[in-house]
């Protein structure tokens, strides 16, 4: 299947990419995931930068690597294999250049995209959720959660624009050398006012109001960004005035093919731990109910990893392809998301009392799979988009 | 995205098959749903025929459409779609053809497989099943081996043998001119001592009993077949001397990707009529569609069918490449059956309590899925094929 899809270098790229993960990534991923989320940690963005693997969908102009999207996913799957953190880093780099790649001008595009791409490991973020009061348990407000409800502002100075709000859950936020934020104008809430910005991550202002703790992908730094009259040039804006919503769209209709393949990668992680657990205990074959039990349980899982690989790699094809992929995305995150918390539940059962331990991988894969339905859009949003378009 | 990999004349064959099925067969679907009616009804069978669709993957240098597998399982997808029955049908029929098609000899496909591609189809039965004359819950008197038929060769005659015994759920028996049975040819044997032949029907000695009365997959009626001191010619043994389980294993591979089509099928059928449903039914006078409750049950139903789709493709792109699909196929069958099943049981709760109604096509859905997951190696058949395999 894997020749069908990619090519021969690609192949090798992603076995490349499996070596490192596995490897070098997550002995230090499991260390970082005991240390807890407090600081930027650089050791596994350095691995990635050495690879140019910190944004690998950057065209070739631009010194990345070019890949397709369908070798993108591949590589994004075998870095969630390592530790899914890693890939969250990634995918956020790629959320990040995206309205760049498809609005962004020939100035914006050559001024930020190659800072992804150098030796030095460089992150960047997409600041969209706005920060909201906290919710209160006992009552809660009546909050539905929609994209569009932007209350950061930007207002026009003469040749600069002034960024004024505050954003919440902003993965690679504290030390990104750019933020691609969402705003909208000062004296309108209509959707078509929203307009995306590319801040410079020094630029003055730019503030880290909290670090969130994290139950799972806590290899990657997230914290709460306050933007206090931070002034950009105008020619920072990217798109067309006003084009804000419909980027915002494609962006997450494109890049959430991604959330789907990391979902895939800790899937399988958690499938072959829990296939080499079994193994070491004698529990394979079928000479005996309690063996019958485990194996077909691993049977059943692997089933179910395949599915969702092959969701993705469809959602995946249909980019690269040009075909309608705003529906099979949604699809493929949904599928593989379910598959990944589904199997990583299942690989503790088979694991047994040690799995439940803190510091053992089985533990790490479930609580990473968890996140995977509330970050860049929770379940919840993607089924009310998917809906509208059965 | 296998899909793209089936040329432009295929897939316009397979919207004219869609359009078939909504025109002609799916508006009779409840009425082939009946295991009743005393005359077998012939004319969806007919239909298709005129279309050559009745065996679609037979080679064209013996008249047939000679198509892929990835076109084979979606025309059964659609055909399943307007009545699982009708492509169970099919489906026997292809799995009686396999052998001979995998390893047939030229003498034996140019007798039997032109008869299939014919106008007039004639159909094939596959037996899988063997009798067991006590179904004693409790205590099984023997345990179940694909290794082992019940159908003995008691003697053999200048070359052709005598064969005995009884085999069971036998679909489309009653309906068939040819037969393929695995025969025993020594019961201390195994694996190795199974032979597949493929027979005409109207050979001395083969009794077909009544339909049995069967759950879902009505269309496609099962019989009992009786072997009383049957004369299998020579001629009609298929592969080499020995060959039987190995023949029968590969054959039960290339036919599940096949099967788990009709899974999706009805998995398909079930969606979009719940889909319908609920943009009709009100709740508190609005459309239940609106109702978030039912619409992301719907968009759980179309991403589950959509894996499930992928994995079928993936098992029948592997074999029409010539690469490993063993695999594959089992997770294609396991993954297709279950998705079928749970999407149909979640239509009847969205259409509500009409879908209850005997003969209402919701529960006709539901009981095919049931059925398709039990037919060409049940679900924990397959699993067990998978857990054997674990790596």
């Amino acid at each position: 299947m894997a020749s069908f899809v990619l090519n021969r270098e690609e192949i090798e790229l992603i076995n490349e990419v499996h070596e490192l993960a596995v490897k070098k990534i997550a002995p230090r991923a499991f260390q970082l995931d005991a240390i807890g989320d407090d600081i930027q940690d650089w050791a596994i963005p350095e691995m990635l930068a050495e690879k140019n693997l910190l944004a690998p969908l950057i065209p070739k102009e631009y010194g990345g690597r070019g890949l397709s999207m369908v070798a993108t996913a591949a590589v994004i799957e075998e870095l969630a294999y390592g530790c899914a953190g890693a890939a969250a880093m990634v995918v956020q780099n790629i959320y990040a250049i995206t309205p760049l790649l498809i609005a962004g001008s020939e100035r914006q595009k050559e001024e930020f995209l190659p800072l992804l791409t150098g030796k030095k490991p460089k992150l960047a973020a997409i600041a969209i959720n706005e920060a909201r009061p906290d919710y209160n348990l006992e009552r809660p407000e009546k909050q539905h959660e929609e994209l569009t409800r932007i209350s950061s502002t930007f207002a026009y100075e003469g040749d600069s624009v002034i960024i004024e709000g505050s954003k919440d859950y902003i993965i690679n936020g504290a030390e990104a050398s750019f933020i691609l934020l969402l705003a909208r104008d000062e004296d309108s809430r209509h959707k078509s006012s929203l307009q995306f910005f590319v801040l410079p991550g020094d630029s003055e202002g730019i503030e880290i109001k909290e670090v969130l703790h994290k139950m799972g992908l806590r290899t990657c730094h997230t914290v709460k960004l306050g933007f206090n009259k931070v002034k950009i040039p105008a020619a920072y804006a990217v798109g067309r005035r006003g084009s804000g919503y419909l980027l915002l769209l494609q962006t997450f209709d494109l890049n959430r093919t991604l959330l789907g393949a990391m979902g895939v990668g800790i899937a399988k992680a958690a499938y072959n731990l829990a296939l080499k657990v079994a193994r070491n205990n004698s529990l394979l074959g079928t000479s005996s109910p309690s063996k019958y039990y485990v194996s077909s349980t691993l049977a059943d899982m692997s089933t179910q990893i395949d599915a969702a690989r092959l969701s993705v790699m469809r959602a995946a094809y249909c980019i690269d392809a040009d075909e309608n992929y705003a529906r099979v995305s949604g699809m493929a995150r949904l599928y593989a998301t379910q598959v990944a918390q589904q199997v990583t539940s299942t690989a503790v059962d088979v694991i047994g009392r040690l799995g439940f331990l803190i510091g053992h991988p089985a533990e790490k894969y479930l609580r990473d799979a968890q996140m995977l339905s509330m970050i860049a859009g929770s379940d919840y949003l993607h089924k009310k988009v998917l809906s509208a378009q059965l | 995205m296998f899909r793209s990999t089936i040329s432009p004349g295929d897939r316009e064959l397979v919207m004219m098959v869609r359009e078939l099925v909504d025109k002609e067969i799916k508006p009779r679907a409840v009425n082939y749903d009946t295991d009743e009616a005393e005359n077998f009804d012939w004319t969806p069978l007919n239909l298709l025929a005129k279309h050559n669709l009745v065996a679609p993957n037979i080679p064209p240098e013996y008249g047939g459409r000679g198509l892929g597998n990835i076109t084979t399982a979606m025309i059964l997808e659609e055909i399943a779609v307007g009545s699982a029955g009708l492509a169970a049908v099919l489906l026997t029929n292809l799995h009686a053809v396999s052998p001979l098609l995998t390893v047939g000899s030229e003498e034996q496909k140019k007798e039997i497989l032109p008869q299939m591609t014919a106008p007039s189809p004639k159909l094939a039965a596959a037996t899988i099943i063997e009798h067991r004359p006590n179904l004693e819950l409790v205590a099984q008197p023997e345990a179940m081996d694909v290794r082992h038929s019940s159908v003995n060769v008691e003697d053999i005659k200048e070359g052709d043998l005598i064969v005995k015994g009884i085999k069971d759920y036998v679909m489309n028996a009653g309906i068939a001119s040819f037969i393929a049975v695995a025969l025993s040819t020594n019961p201390a044997q195994k694996g190795s001592g199974l032979q597949i032949a493929i027979l005409p029907m109207d050979t001395e000695g083969i009794t077909v009993g009544a339909p049995r009365k069967i759950l879902g997959l009505r269309y496609c009626r099962a019989y009992e077949v009786i072997f009383d001191n049957v004369r299998v010619k020579e001629k009609y043994l298929i592969g080499k001397k020995g060959s039987g389980f190995l023949v029968f294993m590969q054959n039960l591979d290339r036919v599940t990707p096949l099967a788990a089509a009709l899974s999706l099928g009805v998995a398909r059928a079930a969606y979009e009529a719940a889909l319908e449903a609920s943009r009709q039914r009100m709740f508190m006078g609005r459309p239940l569609f609106e109702e978030s409750a039912v619409s992301f049950a719907l968009v759980d139903m179309a991403t589950k069918i959509n894996a499930a789709r992928q994995s079928v493709h993936l098992a029948c792109w592997l074999m029409d490449q010539d690469l490993d699909y063993s695999q594959a196929s089992s997770k294609a069958k396991i993954i297709a059956s279950n998705v079928a099943q749970e999407v149909t049981a979640r239509a009847m709760e969205i259409i509500g309590g009409q879908a209850y109604l005997y003969g209402h096509r919701a529960e006709i859905y539901m009981r095919d899925a049931k059925m398709l997951s039990i037919v060409d190696g049940s679900e924990q058949f397959h699993r067990n094929l998978l857990a054997v395999q674990l790596y």
